[in-house]
């Protein structure tokens, strides 16, 4: 009990002790101090700093102490089109209700609206970007949050456009709920862990609406990716946790809803892939769960290579897709079974919602198509027709392996 | 004082003259197109005004994969080849009548002239007919041309192409050998004329060399790439950032890209290119974005500051000056291709 006591006496005397030194500061024209700069350079650790409305043009600000940063009314800072606008590099900042615009471009600098690096427990809100070349930059950081911002592009051409949210060498990063557009990849995670990335909305991105790179055990949740160049890419990563996003309309030329290289021990669940070309395209895949995903509307709803293994694919719905799955050899080390394809034709006599007849959810046709592209011009022809019927009765060209044993009856409620 | 040429030399080329005459009505050349949903086969014939054949089948395939369709009104060529074919028959009749050694080298190296241009003219045909594709169009093969070959045997896609003179043609070529024949008989004749014979084989040379030019000027050149549009063919990323991109271009003539040069290296380390498939790697000059250097000619640059696409992190430049500039900005590795690959 006298621990306690202890204990609480030194916790309230810290807070006491904090905030008997800690001041607030205020910024703006009517204010004390007309400069960022200005009241930043006699702040110290712990104080407050309120930015009041207006437009602040200040070259680039450099934090390196201990604040929070706080707009009222959205105050504008203004990178005049060549600086970089908030760079900070000290641990437990607070950034929030800016508007934060026109940062510079360089080939070799990666300019940011807000850079954080070499620091932990920096939080940014509510903010918003408008024209900047990177959005908020975080590069060897440690528990960040970056929340409510909302991002928009310098909408230049591909090569004058950064990312969004681009992180690098970071652990324990939360990115929830921020809208990002017009970027070249929405956010752009490259060896960063344990992060979460939630409730996001990212598109019309040049490239990608989000994108892993060698970035491990990850999750990304409910997020929704759409009119974007691919939705998602995912590469060399292992333990990818990827549940009930929204992966809609990623058309195009080899576009694809979630494209995945080399990735192992994940799980992809409960994901909607609409009205993409391909909605999963996965190569050198190992040890994946690929369960009660909804794919509609896809020209290819799965492409699944066959250097991939131990991919369990089961409980997923295939409504009005092009082609269900596709591979491109006859080696199969993946299952497929308990999924509902509208495309089976089979019966259930003995009422278990199971057809009796396993399905086999690749045709030659496609295997044909995977080789050659062009023949998609005879979609839907007689000779196709003619072919897969032939392959029914002399089986040739079809992965023997790549079958669904336990087909359902009904689609399932996803 | 000019002898004139033996009266079977010129009934020879009255004939020549007639059978060009009838080239008129004859098709000239040919495209042969197999796949195996067409047992019979697509041909599409050229007449020296008008096209034949399966157009309209062809059309419909092409329309497919966003090539334009043929329609002999678009050629401005068949407005001027009848007239050409005739002009050719006047001018070996002027040659039969006139009878002169002058007439008939000047009738033989216009035909050579003619039968260049005529080729050359084609080959340019075939390549915007092949590469300039509707972008909107239904199928698209990253990367794939439907170029057809000029003469000769090429696959496109499930097709195979072949292209050969059709009769037209043949009479043609029978046609510029004949006169060909009779004129170097006609010099050998006149040894005299020394001077004219090592003119002429100059001539020849020279026009035999350009021929050789046009028929292998394909596919061995890199390719622009295109950013935003094209992937890397080993990661299957987007080529955004063309400064650290690649091509490989193979001895088949088919062309490989990448987006970073461990893209590249991974692709050659992988088994599915054998080393003497591969007739050139070409680098993209990091300091011109739009240029190409062949790897043997190329300094690279390793930093981890470049933040390449798939962290290769290697500049190529075609000169070790503008690698210095970068040098003494960034610092990092100096280095060959030789020394990542050989």
């Amino acid at each position: 009990m006298r621990n306690i006591f202890i204990i609480l006496f030194f916790f309230t005397g810290n807070l006491l002790s904090i905030n008997a030194f800690a001041s607030t500061l205020h910024i703006g024209t009517k204010e004390k101090f007309s400069a960022i700069k200005q009241a930043l350079g006699i702040a110290k650790d712990g104080d407050t700093l309120i930015v009041h409305g207006g437009e602040y043009h200040e070259q680039n600000i450099v934090i390196d102490k201990k604040i929070y940063l706080k707009g009222i009314d959205k105050p504008v800072l203004d990178g005049d089109g060549k600086y970089e606008v908030l760079t900070v590099h000290a641990n437990d900042v607070l950034i929030e209700g800016f508007t934060i615009r026109r940062t510079g471009f360089s080939s070799l600098n990666e300019l940011a609206g807000i850079k954080i690096y070499n620091c932990r427990n920096v939080t940014v809100t509510h903010n918003t970007f408008k024209e900047v070349y990177f959005g908020i930059y975080i590069q060897g950081a440690i528990n960040c949050i970056v929340r409510d911002n909302e991002l928009s592009g310098n909408g230049g051409t591909e090569t004058t456009s950064g990312d969004g949210i681009h992180c690098w060498k970071s652990d324990s990063l939360q990115i929830t709920h921020n809208t990002i557009h017009q970027f070249r990849d929405g956010i752009y995670l490259e060896f960063v862990t344990s992060s979460l990335i939630w409730r996001n909305t990212s598109e019309k991105n040049i490239r990608y609406g989000l994108h892993f790179m060698t970035a491990h055990n990850n999750a990304y949740i409910t997020n929704i990716f759409r009119f974007n160049g691919a939705g998602v890419a995912v590469m060399y990563t292992h333990g990818v946790k990827m549940f009930n996003n929204y992966f809609e309309d990623n058309t195009g030329d080899a576009a694809f809803g979630l494209l995945l290289k080399e990735i192992s021990d994940s799980n992809i669940s409960g994901n909607h892939f609409m009205n993409n070309t391909s909605g999963i395209f996965m190569e050198g895949g190992n040890r994946i769960v690929v369960q009660r995903n909804l794919f509609k509307g896809n020209g290819w709803a799965l492409k699944i290579e066959a250097n991939c293994s131990d991919v369990a694919v089961s409980n997923n719905n295939y409504l009005a897709n092009t082609f269900d799955i596709s591979t491109n050899g006859s080696l199969v080390l993946n299952t497929f079974n308990n999924n509902y394809w509208d495309k089976y034709e089979g019966y259930d006599i003995n009422k278990d919602n199971i057809g009796d007849v396993p399905y086999r959810p690749v045709s030659m046709y496609s295997m044909l198509v995977e080789q050659n592209p062009t023949l998609m011009m005879l979609y839907r022809s007689f000779i196709t027709t003619l072919m897969d019927k032939t392959e029914k009765v002399l089986p040739s060209l079809i992965p023997e392996d790549l079958i669904d044993n336990r087909p359902l009856m009904k689609p399932l409620p996803l | 004082m000019k002898k004139m040429l033996p009266l079977w030399m010129r009934v020879i080329i009255f004939i020549c003259a007639l059978a060009l005459v009838g080239v008129l009505f004859m098709p000239f050349w040919r495209i042969e197109l197999d796949a195996p949903q067409y047992p019979e086969g697509l041909l599409l014939q050229i007449y020296t005004g008008k096209l034949g054949g399966d157009v309209d089948i062809i059309n419909g395939l092409n329309h497919y994969i966003g090539m334009k369709t043929l329609h002999a009104a678009d050629f401005f060529e068949f407005k001027i080849l009848p007239y050409l074919t005739a002009g050719f028959a006047a001018l070996f009749i002027f040659t039969a009548f006139r009878g002169t050694s002058r007439a008939l080298r000047f009738s033989f190296i216009a035909l050579l002239v003619f039968g260049v241009v005529a080729m050359t003219d084609f080959w340019k045909w075939e390549y915007n007919y092949g590469h300039n594709l509707n972008p909107e169009a239904a199928i698209k093969v990253p990367g794939m041309a439907y170029q057809p070959p000029l003469i000769g045997y090429k696959q496109l896609l499930n097709f195979g192409a072949y292209s050969v003179p059709d009769i037209g043609g043949w009479i043609f070529i029978a046609t510029g050998v004949i006169i060909g024949a009779l004129m170097f008989y006609d010099i050998i004749l006149k040894k005299k004329e020394k001077k004219v014979l090592k003119v002429s084989s100059k001539m020849a040379g020279i026009v035999a060399v350009m021929f050789a030019i046009s028929i292998t000027s394909c596919n061995t050149q890199p390719q622009a790439i295109e950013v935003g549009k094209m992937n890397c063919d080993f990661c299957k990323m987007t080529i955004m950032d063309t400064r650290f991109a690649s091509e490989l271009i193979t001895t088949k003539g088919k062309i490989y890209k990448f987006d970073d040069t461990h893209c590249l290296l991974s692709y050659l380390h992988s088994g599915n290119m054998e080393k003497k498939e591969i007739k050139e790697i070409y680098f993209v000059d990091y300091s011109n974005p739009k240029e190409f250097i062949p790897s043997t000619a190329a300094f690279l640059l390793k930093n981890e500051i470049l933040h390449s696409p798939m962290n290769g992190n290697i500049a190529a430049f075609g000169n070790t000056d503008e690698r210095a500039k970068l040098h003494a900005q960034i610092n990092g590795d100096t280095i060959t291709w030789s020394d990542l690959y050989n």
